[in-house]
């Protein structure tokens, strides 16, 4: 694969979910500077149209299930020509980590993903903003029971240490102020579940119950509301570290290089909190270029840019999307319901036994079927303009075509070994169809593939 | 065949005459009766989509839903009574006396229903491309028929269903945007639709209803937000409705159906509201719902002292009657008409109330026709 596909394909994967092989050619030819700027923009493009897949999951009718957030999720991932936006929702999930297993409210849920996605390019501050209005978010840190006269601490206390600037670099005191400037801060009533459904609830500001004393938080004073807060947390050198360090782990590595993560926090500061602009440095820098396959991709990463490749469920119609995020849940990411506030632990977190098992087997089974749209694609790239391959040759072509999977020599070799083909294949017969479905089976299933 | 021809939004062409054949009525209005089934219930529905009116008095409501985490199915009729006092569950549920539907022994994803003079239901399931037949008092299947593809008389995700008065079959096939007539053996007999926006032209339409007065068709042409009316060889008589939210305007219309008297009702279901038009196409009214508790509900509710509690201090219970998603309408007896609010698992029921004019109680219809005098 040459370089200029091969870094289209690199920042496809990470500022995306992957790309088939016609994909890869169209931005390669685009140029990366022309797809970049596409991708930090994307209100140049349609999203999906999802009244169709309301149309064909008429059984979610009621729309409240977290199930049926999580399809649409999943099959926007797939489908989207906006996947920044997507993959920015993705990673503030994560961080602002919200579970359906306390907010139990599908719509609420899907609401706050809305945000994220529609907020996660934007400026942190609002970003910031919007989580603290989020009914989601203030019933999953109990901000409903914040009140003037008894401070509930659990959203101020997250906002500066999971949320903003992390643990060292506040006090216990201004845990209270931050809590204090968000008194008031709650949520419609709604009807009960029971007996006819849920019903989202909407942020609501009760004057009433805001503390309007006197605040010191972070060194300054005033009688700080919640904006206020905010507006001192996002200028904090800290949490520049912070956001920096999310992005890089996200998008540039697993393990971290301080030196690059502080390269972000400048850009952070120096670009007044603008997440585009923040994200457009990080795609621009020489050492996101070179960081090829230093990321171990999520459960939801994996599912979705396999079904990328397959070519599947670009039609709302196909049957069993829902099977999509129920995998990337028993790989270890249940979209919408993360473990705990803390989110998800990531990169080799990501692997054990289990989850390697789910993961090697859907790979198998979705790149090793040669009537798969993608995979058919593929093995007609292959037979393009050639009338023999070696198994080698094969092999290669498919690791390519599949992203320009890296594979090392042990992993080629073994590979070689487990084909079917061990000879010349002509590549004008059926033959060539199982025997790239096969090659791309075991590319699927080889360490390399795990890696984005 | 399909007409194009320039016909607006309420206006008719011939050679249909949206008077002539349809009774002059006084409107009463509308009374609402009761909602049946219950969200979470025992004995509740659970992803209603339809149902189908039987000449036994029950009603046979699809069930659609999925096991959690897949798209598995354990979809289900449910059998009520109009009035609340009959419930079976689980009455058809299996397509395992259909041996060669090998791994379809469920319904992967029935959409609609219709029931004929015998009891026999006929149900479109929109994954396995199928309509399926079963006898209504078994419960057993009795046949299934149906071949997968694009071309006139196949089908592919089909959807509403309806018989005319010969109890001929006719089938929306929604993404090949075509209405199909076969016998109740599945013969194609013929069959109408394009894909497009224009006159005559469908986008995945969805439900159908036949007009018991003149036997032309009613299509809810779902993505171009409209009904359109048809003769059964597909020329275009009427368009109803246009995209939008306000007074008549549709938006995603799902069902459609027709009473004794040619009036309309529509399932404007992403609008979450009924329409209701004459057969001339005007406008007459909307319903957003008006659902009390029915016994099982409160059963439900007084098992969880948390939630009535929790009601007890709820200051606004207006949200509770609305429909959410309503899919389909269909028309029983005596003026019943039965909105299924698949949003909120349940059946609101409504009773028409109208007296029909004689002749002599109402000026001649040459007369006072610009809609706005009043």
């Amino acid at each position: 694969m040459d370089e200029d596909r091969s870094l289209i394909a690199h920042l496809l994967r990470r500022a995306g979910f992957g790309a088939t092989p016609s994909d890869i050619d169209a931005a390669a030819a685009a140029g990366y500077e022309a797809t970049l700027d596409d991708l930090l923009h994307p209100e140049r493009f349609e999203r999906p149209a999802e009244d169709l897949l309301a149309r064909f999951h008429s059984e979610h009718s009621d729309e409240e299930s977290p199930r049926w957030a999580a399809i649409k999720w999943t099959y926007r991932m797939i489908n989207s020509r906006r996947p920044l936006e997507e993959k920015m929702a993705l990673l503030w999930h994560g961080v602002f980590a919200t579970g359906w297993a306390k907010v139990t409210n599908g719509q609420m849920m899907q609401r706050q993903y809305e945000m994220l996605r529609d907020n996660g390019l934007g400026n942190f501050r609002t970003l910031l903003q919007k989580l603290s209005r989020d009914p989601a978010m203030i019933y999953w840190l109990d901000q409903q029971s914040n009140h003037s006269e008894a401070v509930n601490e659990n959203y101020g206390r997250e906002l500066l240490e999971l949320f903003s600037m992390g643990r060292g670099n506040y006090t216990e005191d201004d845990v209270r102020a931050c809590a204090r400037a968000f008194t008031g801060w709650t949520m419609t009533q709604v009807l009960p579940r029971y007996p006819t459904g849920y019903w989202p609830a909407e942020f609501v500001y009760r004057e009433e119950d805001h503390d309007n004393d006197e605040k010191t938080f972070l060194g300054e004073t005033g009688n700080f509301n919640g904006d206020d807060v905010i507006e001192i947390i996002v200028r904090q050198p800290a949490t520049a570290t912070f956001v920096a360090r999310e992005i890089y782990r996200a998008f540039v590595a697993d393990d971290v290089d301080e030196d690059h993560v502080q390269e972000i926090a400048d850009a952070y500061v120096r670009y007044g909190y603008e997440l585009r602009d923040v994200m457009r440095f990080v795609f621009e820098s020489d050492f996101f270029k070179h960081a090829r396959f230093k990321r171990v991709k999520s459960p939801i990463e994996f599912v979705v840019g396999t079904v990328k490749l397959a070519g599947e469920h670009r039609d709302p119609h196909q049957f069993n999307l829902a099977r999509l995020p129920a995998l990337s849940a028993m790989m270890g990411q249940e979209l919408l319901n993360p473990p705990t506030v803390e989110g998800w632990h990531t990169g080799r977190e990501w692997i054990d036994s289990a989850f390697l098992v789910e993961r090697v087997n859907f790979a198998a089974e979705k790149l090793g079927d040669s009537s798969a749209p993608g995979i058919a694609e593929i093995a007609s790239r292959i037979r393009s303009g050639h009338t023999s391959a070696s198994a080698a040759d094969l092999l290669d072509a498919c690791a390519a075509e599949a992203g320009g999977v890296n594979l090392n020599e042990s992993t080629r070799s073994a590979i070689l070994n487990e084909l079917s083909v061990q000879d010349e294949i002509a590549c004008e017969g059926p033959e060539l169809d199982d025997a790239v479905a096969e090659a791309l089976a075991l590319i699927g299933a080889s360490r390399e593939y795990q890696f984005a | 065949m399909t007409t194009a021809s320039p016909i607006r939004p309420g206006e008719s062409a011939e050679p249909f005459d949206p008077v002539g054949p349809y009774p002059s009525l006084l409107r009463i209005g509308h009374r609402y009766e009761i909602s049946l089934g219950q969200r979470l219930a025992l004995g509740g529905f659970k992803g209603p989509q339809d149902l189908a009116v039987g000449p036994d008095g029950w009603l046979y409501v699809v069930n659609r839903f999925t096991e959690a985490g897949s798209d598995v199915p354990r979809s289900r009729f449910v059998r009520v009574r109009a009035d609340d006092n009959g419930y079976e569950d689980d009455i058809v549920a299996s397509l395992s006396g259909q041996p060669d539907l090998v791994g379809k022994e469920t319904l992967p994803s029935p959409v609609m229903c219709t029931i004929d003079s015998a009891g026999t239901l006929f149900l479109t399931d929109e994954h396995a491309n199928l309509v399926a037949m079963f006898d209504s008092v078994s419960g057993d299947a009795v046949g299934h028929w149906g071949s997968a593809g694009t071309g006139p008389g196949q089908l592919n995700a089909p959807s509403g269903i309806v018989l005319d008065a010969e109890e001929n079959v006719w089938v929306v096939s929604t993404l090949n945007h075509r209405v199909d007539q076969f016998t109740r053996d599945g013969e194609h007999i013929k069959g109408f639709g394009e894909y497009g926006d224009g006159p005559g032209q469908l986008s995945h339409p969805w439900g159908v209803a036949v007009d018991p007065i003149t036997q032309t068709l009613l299509v809810a042409d779902w993505r171009n937000d409209r009904v359109q009316r048809f003769s059964p060889d597909g020329e275009l008589l009427q368009i109803i409705g246009r995209p939008g939210n306000g007074p008549g305007e549709m938006n995603r219309p799902s069902g459609v159906a027709v009473d004794g008297q040619g009036d309309i009702y529509v399932a404007d279901r992403s609008n979450n509201r009924v329409l209701l038009f004459n057969p001339r196409g005007m406008f007459i009214e909307s319903f957003r719902g008006d659902a009390t508790l029915n016994e099982r509900g409160i059963q439900k509710l007084m098992a969880n002292l948390d939630m009535v509690r929790i009601r007890e201090n709820v200051v606004n219970l207006d949200d509770e009657k609305r429909f959410r998603n309503p899919t389909s309408v269909k028309i029983g007896s005596d003026g019943l008409v039965f909105m299924v609010d698949s949003g909120r698992y349940r059946i609101q029921v409504y009773r028409k109330l109208c007296r029909e004019l004689g002749a002599d109680e109402i000026d001649p219809p040459t007369m006072h026709t610009d809609p706005t005098l009043t």
